[in-house]
């Protein structure tokens, strides 16, 4: 806890110890004592307590106060800096496990497979991730690489997952959710900070951090490193799985010009083993090849906001990063450049409306393998795009919200992604809201440009009868359309008794043109002879989508508080074509019907937190993953003011369990996640 | 039913020990679970929030009123009951002194801190009264703030969290320490001050 820094002023009480009122112990005993504590937290306690418990307080009636953050008629999840620590998550896909209606699969040291309402995949591409508003999925499939974006965890401020298509604000391929990391302000890092973390699994992580002021605004620096060792493989072959990254970032934010300039960047190297099956062009059949993903990366990020004298807002942002890969598939060498800037209307009566402007560009290299190439190995692609949003306050509890995004990208040409939503509140604690919306997700490079020769050990019997190894190939077309989804959403948001807290999201999704593969021809081919059985990307899939997400947290006492998230999909997809078929239910048989949690936060005494969290996934039955229970657990103790140890033991429940099996293109291995424990260690100095 | 409590002990061995004796004497009274939740007002938290941000900031030396903070709620900002809690208390060798007032820039000379009621950006004569007299000028919302209001709270789901508009708070002639800049959602260093 911070506020027994020792900035904190000498004679006021230290915000651990209380004058008055009874300070119960961490005997079992003394739970029943809570309640009885509880009992007498009438007004005058709170101002006895410190600004970081103050912050942690439910309060009741808050509807009436003047609201800044409006509530957003959309399915939110808001992770807070403490919801992240507290679940003890060492990664943010980790963190992300809290989240309804977010899958996620760890599949390797440093892999995952994370996706929101189905169609999850090692390369899942229909959620759009942001740090600070800089995109960071790959546009060569499509799908985020989460190893080379691993942050100091104590510098993200909150996590905002947004279910369901915010394709009017953010970019296109939003089709099921946008996550967006957001970093604090360089002021509240000022000082030095340090964590180790160290154990079974997570070998050693090191994260060190230095902010001050500087001019007339504050930066800081942070430095990163790590290493991890994964499971076995989950087909029961030894693997050396290890990941290991090192990354050092800067932000800095200053007045600038009348308004206020953040800059931030970064440059990271990280490497996850892998050991894959490629297509060997000597035989036509399967060679193992054991070796690394290795990225190098590196970024900046401008952003510059400015008061209008209308009252209006106006901000720019432009964002350059690079990233090269080494990988057993090939080497990537990519360069992109995004610009956009928006204007936030002062509010006219009962509009208040903001529209924006972007340009994206992205230079992208990718060198020949045998098991894949790109029809052309270099490939510039833009994107330009526009949106408006207006609110409209049709009474002073009725919004409606009416807005579209125009796109224009090198692939497919034109797209338009309206959406309308509607946010009542009924009452003075109870929100009502409801949204249809258009999305789209253009095709990836891959899909598009790309030849994929997969390795397999089938055979079929050639013309002189003898085995020929099968080789499925897969080629992108011109022809390939981006992919579309309507999606009706609505729910509740609000507080049905005292001290808790409900939200609740429903949806129904009509996937079209989703993109899959048509066998289009097998042929006979020598030297060496082989059948190539070759498939094209096409949209030869659709999908309909139906499900519920809810969440839920009680403040029982008032040292312990319990969060429950509960999720349910039915994911029906349908395939034409002759392998249609078989794709739909690869694709419907990774996405788990239910998914749930139950945390509890319970602050034993001043200094000391436990807080356990229960996961529980349904079976994914195409890829051979049965139903699972994990149970995480994080015991903190601040042994000094600014200095906490913590002991945290995570997959506590069972030795080794496989959360997934990808059998897609890139294969990125397929470990299994064994329970680990680990202590750490930090201070703020 | 309340306990005294053990004075403040490093070990957590015989810190334990004392509450639970406490414990014991408090144990059967069940029946308060649900009362921390009705109890968690609005007024009563945000004069926690106030209290906190007076240990944060320091003002400028005055050689009138030494020994007092002046703390001046307008009348709708916070219920009086839950602010008189704070009378007496004392920072930092200070004590502090609340009392009720209308808002306007005139009274300013008499705070050392106002919290407005409304969720407008402070007047220009509140603004200049503030910079002149070096007060805290506390309120609620993102417009509070940015219009040169030196502290705001607002909601964030059902919680508070707080902006520090800091080129306004130091044209004020108030310093903040750096503990509470980190658990502020922003910070804002343009706009009108």
């Amino acid at each position: 806890m911070d506020s027994c820094k020792k900035d904190t002023p000498a004679a006021a009480p230290c915000g651990r110890y209380r004058a008055r009122g009874p300070r119960l112990g961490a005997t079992l005993a003394a739970a029943i004592a809570l309640a009885a504590a509880s009992a007498r937290a009438e007004s005058g306690d709170f101002t006895e307590m410190a600004l970081e418990d103050l912050m942690d307080v439910e309060i009741t009636a808050l509807s009436r106060y003047p609201e800044d953050v409006q509530d957003a008629p959309a399915a939110v999840s808001v992770l807070s800096r403490s919801d992240i620590r507290r679940a003890g998550a060492t990664t943010i896909p980790d963190a992300l496990r809290l989240v309804p209606g977010v899958q996620v699969a760890q599949v390797g040291a440093g892999s995952w497979a994370v996706s929101a309402r189905g169609f999850n995949a090692a390369t899942a591409n229909k959620l759009l991730v942001m740090i600070d508003g800089r995109s960071i999925y790959s546009p060569f499939f499509s799908g985020t690489v989460w190893d080379r974006h691993d942050l100091v965890l104590d510098n993200v401020e909150r996590i905002e997952v947004v279910r369901g298509p915010g394709g009017a604000v953010w970019g296109a391929n939003a089709v099921n959710g946008v996550i967006n990391i957001i970093t604090r302000d360089s002021a509240a890092t000022d000082g030095s900070y340090a964590r180790l973390t160290s154990g079974t699994g997570e070998n050693a992580i090191a994260e060190l951090r230095h902010g001050g002021a500087i001019g007339r605004g504050t930066a800081r620096v942070s430095a990163k490193a790590r290493r991890r060792r994964g499971g076995d493989a989950v087909d029961g072959r030894p693997l050396d799985d290890t990941w290991t990254m090192g990354s050092l970032s800067f932000r800095a934010d200053t007045p600038l010009a009348g308004g206020e300039l953040t800059l931030s960047g970064g440059a990271r190297r990280s490497e996850t083993d892998t050991r894959v099956d490629l297509f060997d062009p000597a035989t036509a059949g399967v060679r193992t090849e054991t070796g690394s993903n290795d990225t190098t990366a590196g970024h900046l990020n401008g952003r510059w906001r400015y008061r209008l004298p209308s009252g209006g807002r106006v901000q720019l942002r432009g964002i350059y990063d690079h990233t090269a890969l080494a990988s057993a598939f090939g080497d990537i060498d990519r360069n992109r450049l995004d610009l956009r800037g928006q204007h936030r209307v002062a509010t006219r009566g009962r509009h208040s409306l903001i529209w924006g402007l972007r340009f994206r560009t992205i230079h992208e290299s990718v060198g020949e393998t045998p098991s894949q190439r790109m029809r052309d190995d270099t490939r510039i692609t833009t994107r330009l795009s526009g949106f408006v949003q207006d609110t409209i306050s049709l009474t002073d509890r009725l919004d409606l919200i009416l807005g579209s995004k125009l796109s224009r990208n090198t692939y497919t040409g034109l797209d338009v992604q309206p959406n309308a939503r509607v946010s009542w509140r009924v009452a003075p604690d109870h929100t009502l809201w409801g949204s249809v919306s258009r999305a789209v997700r253009t095709p990836s490079r891959v899909e598009v440009d790309g030849i994929l020769r997969f390795a397999t050990n089938a055979t079929v019997p050639g013309p002189t009868g003898a085995p020929l190894p099968v080789v499925p190939v897969i080629r992108g077309t011109d022809d390939v359309d981006a992919s579309s989804l309507i999606a009706y959403e609505a729910g509740y948001r609000g507080r049905p008794l005292p001290g808790t807290r409900l939200a609740v999201s429903a949806f129904h999704n009509d996937h079209d043109d989703v993109i899959g593969a048509r066998r289009i021809d097998t042929q006979v081919a020598a030297s060496p002879a082989r059948a190539r059985f070759v498939s094209v990307f096409t949209n030869n899939l659709s999908a309909t989508s139906t499900g519920v997400e809810v969440e839920a947290n009680w403040q029982a006492t008032e040292r312990l508080r319990l969060t429950s998230s509960y999720s349910f999909i039915d994911l029906d997809v349908d395939g034409r074509g002759p392998t249609g078929g078989l794709q739909a239910g690869a694709i419907e048989g990774r996405t788990p019907d239910h998914q749930g949690t139950l945390r509890s936060h319970w602050r034993v005494l001043d200094d000391l937190r436990l807080d356990t969290t229960l996961r529980a996934t349904d079976e994914l039955p195409a890829a051979g993953v049965s139903a699972d229970v994990q149970l995480d657990a994080r015991l903190a103790w601040e042994v000094a003011p600014g200095t906490q140890l913590e002991l945290t033991g995570r997959n506590l429940l069972d030795a080794e369990t496989t959360e997934f099996r990808t059998v897609q293109f890139p294969d990125f291995g397929g470990a299994t996640v064994e329970r680990s424990v680990f202590a750490s260690i930090e201070a703020r100095f | 039913m309340r306990c005294r409590a053990p004075p403040p002990v490093r070990s957590l061995r015989r810190r334990a020990a004392g509450r639970t004796r406490c414990a014991a004497v408090a144990g059967a009274v069940l029946a308060g679970a649900g009362a921390s939740a009705e109890a968690a007002s609005l007024d009563a938290v945000k004069a926690g929030f106030v209290f906190n941000f007076t240990k944060f900031v320091s003002w400028p030396a005055r050689e009138d009123e030494a020994g007092q903070v002046r703390l001046c709620f307008e009348r709708g900002s916070i219920s009086p009951e839950a602010y008189r809690e704070l009378d007496g208390k004392t920072v930092r060798g200070t004590t502090v002194h609340t009392r009720t007032v209308k808002g306007a820039a005139g009274e300013l000379g008499a705070c050392d801190l106002a919290v407005f009621a409304a969720g407008t950006p402070p007047a220009a004569s509140v603004r200049r009264a503030a910079d002149r007299n070096g007060v805290l000028l506390i309120g609620n919302g993102l417009g509070f703030a940015r219009g040169g209001g030196h502290i705001a709270l607002m909601r964030r789901g059902d919680k508070l969290r707080f902006r520090v508009n800091l080129r306004a708070l130091r044209r004020a002639g108030l310093e903040v320490r750096s503990g509470l800049l980190r658990l502020a959602e922003e910070v804002i260093r343009t706009g009108d001050g």
